[in-house]
């Protein structure tokens, strides 16, 4: 993937080249939050020209929406965002450039909402861009270099999935660039109902067993909250005999993920019932232990939670107790006021927002979009100066679902004076 | 959970009632036996009501439309306005407009003049035979039974063929939508307590029958109807239909179907006041009329029809402030439209004001909203203060956009275009009117009088007293 991405032709394009660079410079998540926003805006507009000079659609739409590449302004976003619901099946083909780069990888949602998944197709360079970009936020959040092929990680999903559903692939490329060895705790059932991909999953126990053994460390444990909430719940409801045939054939409980371990939890609750993340998190510190990788102290296990979506090349990502979420600093989160759809101030603390992302490291498309979440925004000291909190979905308002009033007929109205009106 | 539906009329008693319950509410519904009875004597009380006077069935109708107006005033329907408000999403500002009609719907001159229009030999008709030609007669008469399946979510559209096909001397039975049922009900529950002759008291049925309702199928399946007389869509209209098809006595069959309005404007016509007229039907009932105008074309230079969007924004912003209807957010689903309006190369003028949600998307030389993805599409009766605009170059491409709107996606379940709202110069105006056969519509009005309509004016095409009434002639 790493000698096409290099042999690509876009790279001759100032704007791709810098991106280029840009999504392996560290040095972004130590700039001030102004210095990234004029970036972002910098980007934004060597994007749009980018966008406009590759497709006929982008110069008209531009042209439509009276947005002229080289004057954008961030404010513009708002009339750029896609609802991701126009993605959906065949609804993104027309949002790719003609010349796209071939030979990548495509990703599609889950399908939980029961509709027509997103399917958004990725470039060798963009899955370059991807894999290093998320690294680096990830190394940011968790707090430390990851020493490379240093490690152990285990995934509560099936290898099947990296391919399709962003969570997984945002590890599993992550983990490739650092080297760490990945093992995938489910399997994929074959095909029988039809039900979306996260409903075909069975443990592999085998799997499971050699991560909870493993005594390399930093241990990495990645589910969606669904499953660490299982793993905590079945762990914690032993009784004393089967906790003590656990430990000696497992050595758990508790799961000791050792220095440096954490638990990094992903793809919502995928329509299962699962308990507040607080409640969450509380739990399963019951049951997996870490400690600080300076010191070796036992140390509450560190949570992190990635919100990231088909549409979404990167990331964005929390660390419990720590952080709320934070985007890598090259993408541009906006909220939308959910009255008005109007853009919300970055000052409009504490307020439900529909969140809307600029991600420039996209090139086959122009990722600006509204994946349909509420979020709130608040100060941050860190680089981006805002960090975000996830609310809830947005539900679908019908509002007018009313029967038409047809034939509503006002003769009277001829009468009224004697005369029309 | 019981909803009031209790029917209206001085026969039924509690006992002759029936709890439905369609999936967690219920209903009341007269039972099947009591129907049976009624429509038995149902020929019988119309000979009766065909002998009074015709004046007697005027009057009848004027005493309602008093008892409305003295309700009203003393403040006795504010609970209607509430319910009506509530449940149709207008503004309390068009419910105060909406009540005040119904006092002119019950207006005796008015329904007069309807039936003199609409019946050969005039309202004179319904009482005796009149003299058509030399030694030639006509006597209309009662074709009912007749069952309203009214439609809507506001009160006048029900009235009127109730009302008309009462006059005409029809035992007739009015199934109102569950959202304005109490506030039809209220318009006629004070007939039976007037000094009249006790055929007429008897002679109306106020009833709300549930859509899969045992006593509804038996009603359309072999009850000895002679007209049916829907208002709406499918499925409803098809369901109906399949019924009335085993029905022995054969039940005249009229539809009044979903249809829309479309407004033409040129540029030698594309004032501020024509824009203002325009903006005061897209906000009146929020588009919910048949007549309400939901696609517009301009015919001029892209210039001139910018301008006139310019215009028509404005007016709507001041218009829809009058009107404001009680939103608290803009429906996403609305938000998800424009933006596809936007990608599909319309050019679009919206409001951020949920109170005064309107939206006017400018497309050139095609409809962009009939290339909006299908998922991204609310449909026509969502689409409210909303309207698209397509600039043509010609008559005849608007005439065009006329004739194919039923085959635009975004129409999806209208059957045409009925009111055609035009504001253009007079050479136009014959363009128009000799393509009638071609675009199909059955008005073509003033732009700003869609909704406007006289005594004389037929309902889709057809005068609905006519279809209420069958004529007897008679020679020598």
């Amino acid at each position: 993937m790493e000698r096409r991405a290099r042999e690509s032709r876009f790279l001759n394009d100032p704007h791709v080249k810098r991106l280029h660079e840009l999504s392996r410079d560290k040095g972004l998540f130590e700039k001030s939050p102004d210095y990234l926003t004029k970036l972002r805006r910098d980007l934004l507009r060597s994007s749009l020209g980018f966008f406009a000079r590759n497709s006929d659609f982008y110069q008209k739409l531009f042209e439509t929406l009276g947005v002229e590449p080289e004057a954008a302004e961030l404010e513009d976003l708002v009339k750029l965002a896609v609802p991701s619901d126009l993605l959906r099946g065949e609804g993104i083909e027309k949002f790719y450039i003609p010349n796209r780069e071939q030979g990548g990888f495509t990703f599609r949602s889950s399908g939980t909402s029961g509709r027509d998944p997103v399917r958004v197709y990725r470039s060798p360079l963009e899955l370059v861009m991807m894999t290093v970009a998320n690294a680096n936020l990830f190394e940011y959040v968790y707090g430390r270099f990851l020493e490379p092929g240093k490690g152990l990680a285990l995934f509560l999903a099936a290898e099947e999935l990296k391919n399709h559903l962003n969570f997984v692939a945002f590890v599993d490329l992550a983990l490739q660039y650092k080297r760490i060895r990945l093992l995938y705790g489910m399997d994929l059932v074959p095909e029988e109902s039809g039900g979306p991909l996260w409903k075909r999953l069975v443990p592999n126990r085998q799997r499971i067993l050699e991560f909870v053994k493993s005594r390399e460390e930093p241990k990495l444990f990645f589910s969606a909250p669904a499953g660490v909430h299982l793993i905590s719940s079945q762990f914690g409801s032993l009784s004393l005999f089967k906790k003590l045939v656990y430990k000696v054939v497992a050595g758990a409980p508790p799961i000791n993920l050792g220095r440096g371990g954490a638990i990094v939890t992903g793809g919502g609750s995928k329509g299962f019932q699962v308990p507040e993340y607080d409640v969450i998190v509380r739990e399963a510190r019951k049951v997996f232990k870490a400690a600080d990788p300076e010191t070796g102290r036992e140390v509450p296990v560190p949570f992190m939670d990635v919100l990231g979506m088909t549409e979404t090349l990167t990331a964005l990502l929390d660390k419990y107790g720590v952080m709320h979420k934070i985007p890598h600093p090259l993408q541009h989160v906006f909220l939308l006021d959910p009255k008005t759809y109007k853009l919300m101030g970055e000052d409009e603390y504490y307020k439900d927002g529909i969140l809307a992302i600029f991600d420039p490291l996209a090139i086959s498309w122009l990722e600006v979009f509204t994946p349909g979440d509420i979020v709130k925004q608040v100060p941050s000291e860190r680089y981006y100066g805002r960090e975000f909190v996830y609310v809830r979905r947005l539900t679908e308002e019908e509002g007018w679902s009313l029967q038409r009033a047809c034939g509503g007929t006002l003769e009277e109205l001829m009468h009224r004076g004697g005369r029309l009106q | 959970m019981i909803l009031d539906t209790a029917p209206l009329h001085p026969d039924l008693g509690r006992e002759d009632l029936e709890l439905v319950v369609v999936d967690s509410v219920s209903v009341y519904e007269p039972k099947g036996e009591w129907l049976r009875n009624r429509l038995a004597d149902a020929v019988e009380l119309q000979q009766e009501l065909a002998n009074l006077p015709l004046s007697e069935r005027l009057r009848a109708v004027g005493l309602l439309g008093e008892a409305w107006r003295e309700k009203l005033e003393s403040g006795k329907l504010e609970w209607v306005k509430e319910e009506l408000a509530k449940a149709t999403g207008y503004s309390p500002a068009i419910v105060d407009l909406e009540v005040e009609f119904v006092a002119e719907v019950l207006n005796p001159g008015n329904i007069a003049k309807a039936l003199d229009t609409a019946l050969v030999g005039g309202s004179r008709s319904l009482e005796e035979p009149v003299e058509v030609a030399a030694g030639e007669r006509v006597r209309n008469l009662p074709a009912g039974p007749v069952l309203v399946i009214g439609s809507g979510n506001s009160i006048v559209p029900p009235l009127i063929p109730a009302t008309l096909s009462l006059v005409i001397g029809n035992f007739t039975i009015l199934r109102p939508s569950l959202a304005n049922f109490r506030a039809v009900r209220e318009v006629f529950s004070p007939l039976h307590s007037f000094p009249l002759d006790v055929s007429l008291r008897r002679a109306l049925l106020v009833s709300y029958f549930a859509h899969e309702s045992r006593n509804l199928r038996e009603l359309l399946e072999k009850g000895p109807l002679g007209v049916v007389n829907y208002w709406g869509g499918e499925p409803g209209r098809t369901a109906v239909a399949r019924m009335l098809a085993a029905n022995p006595h054969r039940p005249r069959f009229v539809v009044n179907g979903p249809m829309t309005g479309f407004a033409i404007v040129d540029s030698s016509c594309a004032t501020v006041e024509i824009a203002e007229k325009l903006a005061f039907e897209m906000v009146l009932y929020e588009q919910q009329l048949c007549s309400s105008p939901t696609q517009a074309a301009f015919v001029g230079s892209k210039g001139e029809a910018l301008d006139f969007v310019e215009k028509l924004a404005s007016s709507l912003e001041k218009v829809g402030k009058r009107y404001p209807v009680q939103l608290e957010n803009l429906p996403y689903a609305l938000f998800v439209m424009r933006r596809s309006l936007e990608l599909a190369g319309a050019k679009v003028y919206a409001s951020s004001d949920p109170s005064n949600p309107w939206t006017i998307a400018f497309s050139d030389g095609k409809s962009a909203l009939g290339e909006v993805p299908p998922n991204a599409l609310l449909p026509l009766h969502a689409r409210r203060r909303f309207l698209e605009i397509v600039r043509v170059d010609s008559m005849r491409e608007a005439l065009n956009l006329v004739a194919s709107l039923p085959r635009n996606p975004a129409y999806l379940g209208v059957d045409k275009v009925q009111t055609l709202a035009v504001a253009v110069d007079r050479g136009a105006l014959e363009e128009i009117l000799s393509n009638l056969h071609r675009i199909g519509v059955y008005r073509v009005v003033p732009l700003g009088e869609s909704y406007l309509r006289t005594p004389v004016e037929p309902y889709d095409g057809l005068f609905l007293p006519a279809a209420f009434s069958y004529s007897v002639y008679v020679r020598g």
